[in-house]
């Protein structure tokens, strides 16, 4: 009998120690779930690998094809897609993410100058969201480092949507699909998740199918030899400098009107220091992010202001402005038959 | 509450120890692996930061010396820097705070450091595009200004063709003291070309381009050198392994901090696994004991059932051959076992016993709780009243606690019979006593009036001479009137007057004696004794009844009849009778008759000590003393003493004097004090024979119980 009372005392201490030692290792401060890191996931979580698809030498590169995703992930982008819909991010409960990114036209904003929720006219042209996952920098003046952190600007900047983080935050845990849809989230419901979700969408809309990445892979026949002689041209004259890489631009800044001998020459709609509203460095005056021309065809207007209105005036205007060239029509044509190779078909796009 | 503890860890100890076992081993390698873990992929992300750092260089380098280059790589080694670079921000938990402070300010500082650096490049990039187009425009231009000049001879158009050349050296020298130089002329050929120098249009723009061209080239070739030589210098890879150091020393001091309770684990892991063993073998062991104390039980068990079953069985055989009736009841009284017996008395058989109560069979109170058991009576099934004795014993546990009972009757029927006939036969003899106390008692009488008959025989001859004297005198005068003579007459008349006047006077003298005494108290004493006589028949006809009903009497009349019985004897012996009865007990319930012959006995015996004590005596007399004296000795009993002065009873006597045919008196039957022994015997009484030291005679003590 008393055996037996000091071997449950002995298993009393043992569980005790191991309490203790169970404490001391697996014992992490204790992090409230909204603090919780969001996973990060890589491009390879996303894409395919594009090596050795290449097979025309070029500085540009193919846009990879989406692999299949993990659950968790396809949640969360089904999640990013309905929020990318949803006009309760709006302060007027009017406009969503898509109101200035329609997908089915380009993903940018036909309208040249966005429309913000108050009625505000916005200085500068919402960019396409397509590929805008493989831009180093989001906005014209480069100011996010990545998607998530764009997704929550337009949300809360009152120009734009106008949204009130507590606002959409009730809003959104008042929906029972929303609270289920974001029980993905251990972090629940919040502006950073939205944002995430969102991010993690766009980083899906993508446009690997289009003629000159099936040119690069070895088709010949996927381009024209207009196409093809514009495509010359744009690397000989040095277009392809700055618009180089998967996104044929979106990965490096760049000053407007390197060869204006006056900020009159650049006839733009508003005054628009750039990226020097950012960094305050008087080297980036006027510069801004080398947008993609992926689909540029598809996304006019053009430039930052959306003061270009056609695709052969803003690739005549940069020719001189950026190239110190003056553009022949031929040249023009040429260098937009190309161009227009750059263009996907954008049914597949959601 | 600990005792129910107590038993569930002895019930549960090995698949408790088991667990525990196994919850340790898991534990130590989950704590490890978490450590490893952490450990592990802190510094991988350490070593891919200066990997990813390498990669960035390395795509710089790639894109400095190409005129063509993409940024893809570029972009991505800087995505994943960014990752990187917050995932580093969280060291891992098991650091102290001071050292996880300490790393993510590192950290912050390496972000610093690298948004910096990309800065530096993005303007390395912008200033590169630049530089790159207008080299390679350069050459074209070249030509075109070669044309021109070859088409017109003009100095300023020959002057920027010399210039384009020395732009194509510079280019492959580097030299910044041409490039001072070259910017100089640049500055001179443009003040010249605007003031309109060139004789045609288009060479003047070929011109004015190419000065452009050649101006951003030696503007943006030394900037791509210096932004591309501050991004490398930036102290990345130092920052990167103070990180890393920082890291490492931290998890040393750790790994020094949990070496203790690691080993502390394994130790606790190694304890419990020989716990564990011991337990598996003295478990074994106790099996194995288990094993044979069961065989060894199992064994004894069978012996035990023999044994039991031959006790059970040489029990049956007891309760079925008992005379007496066994029932075993529960509480309740409901009847649970029985043997024949019970079944033959009860006139119940089997089933149906078993279905009654006990208060059904035997009434109400043989449950009550102090049952003293005793004589009853009950109707058996045939409805016959059967005269039993119960005895009552209380069937316990092995705790003690009352669980039923057992009920031993037995039938009383043959005693009641043979009590009765002993009964008869006391009655009879105590009637021949009787009849013999009778007959003496009447012989004396008859004595007393054979006596009175002779003196009134005596006065019979008497009255004889009375009579003869009367004829005789009767015949004086008869003759004297047949032969009277006139003269004589009255001579012989008053002769014959004397002469009655004595007869007469003689006569009536004796007729009065006779009257008087000779006749008239022997006629009194004759007439007492024949009431006597019919009182003596009166009273010994009514204790001739065998009446043994019991009833309710005062015990002074009754002790006064029963001395007025022996009267003559006591008066004949003078001896003094006293009776001396306490208040409370006058009134008595018992079988009146019996009581009546015993004390009549009682007396007799008395008398005749005190009788054979006066004999002995031979004239120093003492008056001869019986004394009753009735008493309440307890709520339920009363005590009669009768007490003498006779010759009292020896030691050897004493025992034997309640035997049947013993007496001390010839002629006697013996039976007197044995049926009064039985007699007390009957009402549950009891008779005593007290010693009374220093005092002559027998003291007998007889205690009644109150009915």
């Amino acid at each position: 009998m008393s055996q037996k009372i000091i071997t449950g005392f002995f298993i009393l201490i043992l569980l005790g120690i191991s309490w203790i030692v169970r404490e001391q290792w697996l014992s992490s401060p204790s992090v409230p779930a909204e603090k919780i890191p969001l996973p990060q996931y890589s491009d390879s979580d996303f894409y395919l690998s594009t090596e050795n698809q290449q097979t025309v030498e070029s500085p540009i590169h193919p846009i990879p094809q989406l692999k299949a995703l993990s659950a968790e992930l396809t949640a969360k982008i089904n999640l990013g897609q309905q929020l990318f819909q949803d006009v309760r991010l709006s302060g007027s409960q009017k406009i969503s993410c898509m109101s200035c990114h329609i997908l089915t036209l380009g993903g940018h904003d036909p309208r040249g100058i966005s429309i913000g929720t108050n009625g505000s006219r916005l200085k500068r042209n919402s960019p396409t969201v397509l590929n805008a996952a493989f831009n180093f920098r989001q906005f014209w003046d480069g100011r996010s480092h990545n998607l998530a952190e764009q997704a929550g600007q337009p949300l809360l900047n009152p120009d734009e949507m106008g949204g009130n983080r507590e606002q959409i935050i009730t809003q959104l845990s008042a929906d029972p699909a929303m609270v289920e849809a974001f029980s993905i989230y251990p972090q629940g419901i919040q502006l950073k998740t939205i944002q995430d979700a969102i991010s993690l969408y766009e980083r899906t809309l993508i446009t690997p199918d289009n003629p000159f990445d099936r040119y690069l892979k070895g088709d010949n026949s996927a381009i024209s030899n207009t196409a093809r002689r514009g495509y010359t041209l744009f690397r000989d004259f040095g277009c392809i400098s700055c618009h180089q890489g998967r996104n044929v631009g979106g990965n490096l800044f760049q000053k407007i009107g390197v060869y204006a001998e006056n900020e009159q020459q650049l006839k733009l709609l508003h005054d628009d220091q750039g990226r020097f509203e950012v960094t305050g460095n008087p080297v980036d005056h006027l510069v801004f992010k080398v947008p993609s021309l992926r689909n540029v065809a598809l996304t006019a207007p053009y430039f930052h202001d959306g003061s270009r209105a056609t695709l052969e005036e803003a690739v005549s205007d940069m020719g001189a402005l950026q190239l110190g060239r003056k553009l022949n029509e031929e040249q023009i044509n040429q260098l937009v038959a190309f161009l227009n190779t750059l263009s996907a078909d954008l049914s597949a796009i959601h | 509450m600990l005792q129910s503890l107590a038993s569930f860890l002895r019930r549960y100890s090995y698949p408790i120890l088991g667990l525990l076992f196994v919850l340790f081993i898991i534990l130590f390698f989950v704590a490890q692996g978490i450590e490893s873990k952490q450990h592990i992929r802190y510094l991988s992300q350490i070593t891919q930061l200066e990997n990813e750092e390498n990669r960035y260089s390395m795509e710089l380098f790639r894109s400095r010396f190409r005129l063509r280059s993409d940024y893809d790589g570029l972009v991505s080694a800087e995505r994943t820097i960014h990752q990187l670079l917050s995932e580093l921000q969280a060291p891992p938990t098991y650091l102290d705070q001071e050292r996880t402070a300490l790393l993510q300010n590192l950290v912050t500082q390496l972000k610093q450091r690298f948004t910096e650096k990309l800065e530096l490049i993005s303007q390395f990039k912008s200033a590169k595009a630049l530089y790159g187009n207008s080299v390679r425009y350069l050459p074209e231009l070249h030509q075109q200004i070669e044309q021109a000049t070859l088409e017109n001879e003009n100095s300023l158009t020959y002057a920027i063709h010399i210039f384009a050349e020395d732009m194509l050296t510079y280019l492959v020298t580097e030299n910044n003291q041409q490039r001072s130089e070259l910017l100089d002329r640049i500055g001179l050929y443009q003040k010249m070309a605007v003031s309109g120098q060139f004789p045609q249009e288009d060479a003047m723009e070929i011109a004015v381009t190419l000065l452009r061209h050649s101006r951003l080239i030696l503007i943006n070739l030394p900037l791509v050198e210096s932004l591309l030589g501050k991004a490398l210098v930036i102290e990345i890879p130092e920052t990167l392994a103070t990180i890393r150091e920082t890291y490492l020393a931290g998890y040393k001091v750790q790994q020094q901090q949990t070496e203790l309770s690691t080993n502390l684990l394994l130790l606790f892991t190694l304890v419990l696994f020989f716990v564990l063993i011991g337990a598996v073998i003295n478990l074994r062991n106790t099996y194995s004991a288990l094993e044979k104390s069961h065989d060894t039980l199992e064994q004894r068990v069978s012996e035990r059932t023999t044994e039991l079953a031959q006790a059970k069985e040489y029990a049956e055989k007891i309760t079925h051959s008992m005379v007496e009736a066994l029932l075993v009841t529960n509480e309740q009284g409901e009847i649970l076992s029985f043997n024949p017996a019970a079944e033959t008395l009860s006139g119940y058989t089997g089933e149906l016993l078993q279905s009654l109560s006990v208060t059904q069979l035997l009434g109400e109170e043989v449950l009550k709780q102090h049952y003293p058991g005793g004589e009853t009576r009950f109707h058996n099934g045939s409805g016959q009243e059967i005269p039993i004795e119960i005895s009552r014993s209380t069937l316990t546990d092995s705790r003690n606690n009352s669980i039923g009972y057992t009920f031993v009757f037995h039938d009383l029927r043959e005693r009641k019979h043979i009590e009765q006939q002993q009964q008869f036969l006391a009655f009879q003899s105590g009637v021949a006593e009787m009849g013999v106390t009778v007959m003496h008692n009447i012989g004396n009488i008859i004595t007393g009036i054979s006596g009175n008959l002779t003196r009134i025989k005596r006065s019979g001859v008497q009255l004889e001479k009375v009579v003869m004297m009367f004829e005789s005198f009767a015949q004086q005068i008869r003759h004297h009137q047949q032969n009277a003579l006139p003269e004589n007459s009255t001579d012989e008349q008053t002769l014959l007057l004397n002469k009655s006047e004595a007869v007469f006077r003689e006569g009536g003298k004796t007729l009065r004696n006779i009257i008087q005494g000779d006749l008239q108290k022997p006629l009194n004493t004759l007439s007492e004794e024949v009431i006597q006589i019919g009182n003596l028949l009166k009273l010994h006809k009514n204790e001739s009844h065998p009446n043994s009903f019991k009833s309710t009497f005062d015990l002074h009349a009754l002790l006064v009849d029963v001395i007025a019985s022996r009267n003559q004897q006591i008066q004949q012996n003078r001896i003094q009778v006293n009776i001396t009865i306490d208040d409370d007990i006058h009134q008595i319930t018992l079988p009146r008759n019996q009581f009546m012959q015993m004390m009549i006995h009682m007396v007799d015996n008395s008398i005749a000590a005190i009788v054979l004590r006066a004999d002995a005596m031979q004239g120093e007399q003492e008056t001869g003393v019986i004394h009753f004296h009735a008493s309440k000795t307890s709520l339920s009993e009363w005590q009669l003493q009768i007490e003498d002065n006779g010759t009292g009873i020896t030691e050897e006597v004493q025992k034997e004097i309640f035997n049947f045919g013993f007496s001390t008196q010839h002629g006697k039957t013996g039976y007197g004090l044995h049926s009064v022994g039985n007699f007390v015997k009957s009402v549950d009484g009891e008779i005593k024979l007290l010693k009374m030291e220093g005092k002559p005679g027998a003291t007998f003590s007889i205690i009644f119980p109150f009915t």
